[in-house]
């Protein structure tokens, strides 16, 4: 069995466990549950970085969707230790990002789509893309946990997110403008990586109180940067 | 009843136009028209080549959509007019914007008008806190009964430069989209100078193909590099034999062949025709191997096969054929006089953008009330911990 599949399998168990016990927690009112949570959250994250590390050690092909979509769930894993959570829901719902990517990277498997991609170098913008969307993904949870419960909290993902997106398309554009003469290089992806940040900063510009239209530019800007950190 | 006085249409606009949620929805706008481009393939304007070869794999994946889809412009997205009338209201919204936000700089010199409601502080004490929000790095301004405390004048400059930094860009553009131009797929082998077409600039290329130079003001980036000859034949007396390329073209002492597919050429007069195929493999380069084939027309049978690498004499009977490597590179050269404002409008703009988020305003008010202290306005969390908990 390949290592990818052991951790990505371990790690989803784990952030399965979370959200049981955290939906336990809430409605049983059990208040020191959620330790027990950001403790499994960090615990599958630190087994996602170990199963990356050991699948990039074996294949040394970081440019499989498997590798890239473990990395961001391992980011989207970790748990934020000053949060505070009003609800059982409040602190389920981080969760379910790194859940669902590291449920997508399970069933895709390195072997399926690693052939043809062969042993590609990828290149540090490619992995800042990854990281980005890894970030984003953690604050994607945060906003869906804000839809649920209304609360105006700020997130430091949120902020630490758009703050590497602003210098990765920054970086992008002034490398375009001393390669290429012109802002754009003509890679498609490059558009989407704009249209991500500018998603982004609308939401940053959004009014506080417009709770749910900042989480909902939020996780569109996210769905897209994971769309194209996984290279579809 | 209380008469209220009229609101200036003027001001609601202006609100209205430099709001936050205005710019929102134009940056939503100019995003949604870019993400569009990642999965529709846009048509290329300048390059022949490419537009057939677009043409052709568009048609390939979208069918019978393709003519509906490019009537309703989605090939054409940031071209189109819907897109540019975009950007320019978003260059407007910015140099509103910016405008408020050099007033706001100045005015926030001085305590301003509180905003939001005011709320009660638990366990604050107004003379304490001053020190504390002074050891925060706060500029704490004292107008009895009001405190006010913000990060003034850094916080306020943030703004204010991404604001300038996203309209220099804007203009960079724009300088870009009126005078400059692009020159895509263009070959030229070593030792070679290219004019670039209606223009007087020029292009050329050391021997190697390794070293690009160019007219000042030009950017130019090599997109691919490969094997080329120069070819010239003789005659058993040594004189030149003349070289066509196709059959309507002049006769020339001396032809130049960047391999970038199979290259074919006649020499009329000793009755030959000859192949120059580069062979690609793992070590393909400026260098690599070309298999040189010799036919004999008529009737068109091989009469020489042999493969070189580098410069080659070649012997066909009476005729000598001489090959000189001359590798090519295939450039994309840009003019570009928008470069520097864009270049600097980046640097501003992120600048701007990485400065507000690390140093946001934060502007607040506190007050003595009737229950103990109250606050307004964008209260840090040390202040009102005790309330969220």
């Amino acid at each position: 069995m390949p290592v990818t599949v052991v951790f990505t399998g371990l790690a989803c168990g784990m952030l399965l466990t979370a959200v049981g016990l955290a939906l336990w927690g809430g409605f049983r009112q059990v208040p020191r549950l959620s330790h027990a949570v950001q403790a499994i959250g960090w615990l599958a994250g630190v087994t996602l970085l170990i199963g990356v590390l050991l699948t990039w050690q074996e294949n040394h092909n970081a440019s499989i969707p498997a590798i890239r979509l473990m990395l961001m769930a391992a980011l989207a894993a970790l748990p934020n230790p000053h949060r505070r959570c009003a609800s059982s829901w409040d602190s389920a719902i981080p969760i379910l990002p790194a859940l669902i990517l590291a449920g997508v990277g399970l069933f895709w498997s390195p072997e399926s789509v690693g052939t043809g991609l062969g042993h590609r170098p990828v290149a540090p913008m490619e992995l800042a893309i990854v990281i980005c969307g890894g970030i984003g993904a953690r604050a994607m949870g945060e906003a869906l946990s804000k839809i649920a419960t209304l609360a105006p909290h700020v997130e430091w993902s949120f902020t630490a997110a758009y703050m590497l997106l602003t210098l990765l398309v920054g970086e992008m554009a002034l490398v375009n403008l001393r390669q290429w003469g012109t802002l754009w290089g003509g890679a498609s992806g490059e558009s989407g990586l704009t249209g991500a940040w500018l998603i982004w900063s609308a939401a940053w510009l959004a009014p506080r109180q417009h709770v749910r239209l900042r989480a909902a530019l939020t996780i569109v800007a996210t769905l897209l940067l994971i769309v194209l950190a996984t290279g579809r | 009843m209380i008469a209220q006085p009229p609101r200036d249409p003027w001001r609601v606009i202006w609100q209205i136009v430099t709001s936050d949620v205005s710019l929102a929805a134009l940056l939503i706008a100019v995003a949604a028209g870019l993400t569009v481009t990642v999965w529709l393939p846009q048509m290329p304007v300048a390059d022949p080549v490419a537009y057939a070869r677009w043409l052709s794999e568009v048609q390939a994946h979208f069918g019978a959509a393709t003519q509906a889809m490019r009537t309703l412009g989605l090939f054409t997205v940031t071209h189109s007019l819907g897109f540019r009338i975009l950007l320019a209201l978003l260059a407007a919204c910015l140099l509103l914007r910016l405008i408020e936000s050099s007033d706001r700089l100045r005015q926030s010199q001085e305590v301003m008008e509180p905003m939001g409601e005011w709320r009660g502080l638990t366990g604050v004490c107004l003379p304490d806190v001053r020190d504390d929000l002074r050891r925060w790095r706060y500029r704490v301004l004292h107008q009895p009964p009001l405190l006010q405390a913000d990060r003034w004048p850094w916080a306020d400059l943030f703004p204010l430069l991404a604001h300038a930094g996203a309209l220099l860009l804007l203009v960079g553009l724009l300088i870009t989209h009126l005078w400059g131009w692009q020159v895509e797929g263009l070959i030229v082998q070593g030792g070679e100078q290219a004019t670039l077409p209606g223009t007087d600039k020029w292009v050329a290329l050391d021997d190697d193909a390794r070293r690009v130079t160019h007219s000042p003001g030009l950017v130019t980036f090599v997109e691919e590099r490969g094997p080329g000859v120069r070819v010239s034949a003789a005659d058993s007396t040594r004189r030149s034999l003349p070289l066509q390329q196709t059959t309507e073209a002049d006769p020339v002492p001396q032809l130049a062949l960047a391999l970038t597919e199979d290259q074919y050429f006649a020499i009329p007069e000793a009755h030959l025709v000859v192949r120059l195929a580069p062979q690609t493999g793992p070590a393909a380069g400026t260098h690599s191997p070309v298999l040189v084939q010799v036919y004999r027309s008529p009737p068109g049978r091989l009469t020489t096969e042999t493969v070189v690498e580098g410069d080659a004499d070649l012997t066909v009977g009476d005729v000598t054929l001489k090959l000189v490597s001359a590798p090519y590179a295939r450039l994309t050269a840009t003019f570009n006089p928008g470069l520097w404002p864009t270049g600097a409008g980046l640097v501003l703009l992120a600048a701007g953008l990485l400065g507000s988020m690390i140093w946001p305003v934060r502007r607040f008010w506190l007050r003595e009330g009737t229950d103990g202290v109250e606050g307004s306005g964008d209260l840090p969390r040390a202040l009102t911990k005790d309330e969220e908990a």
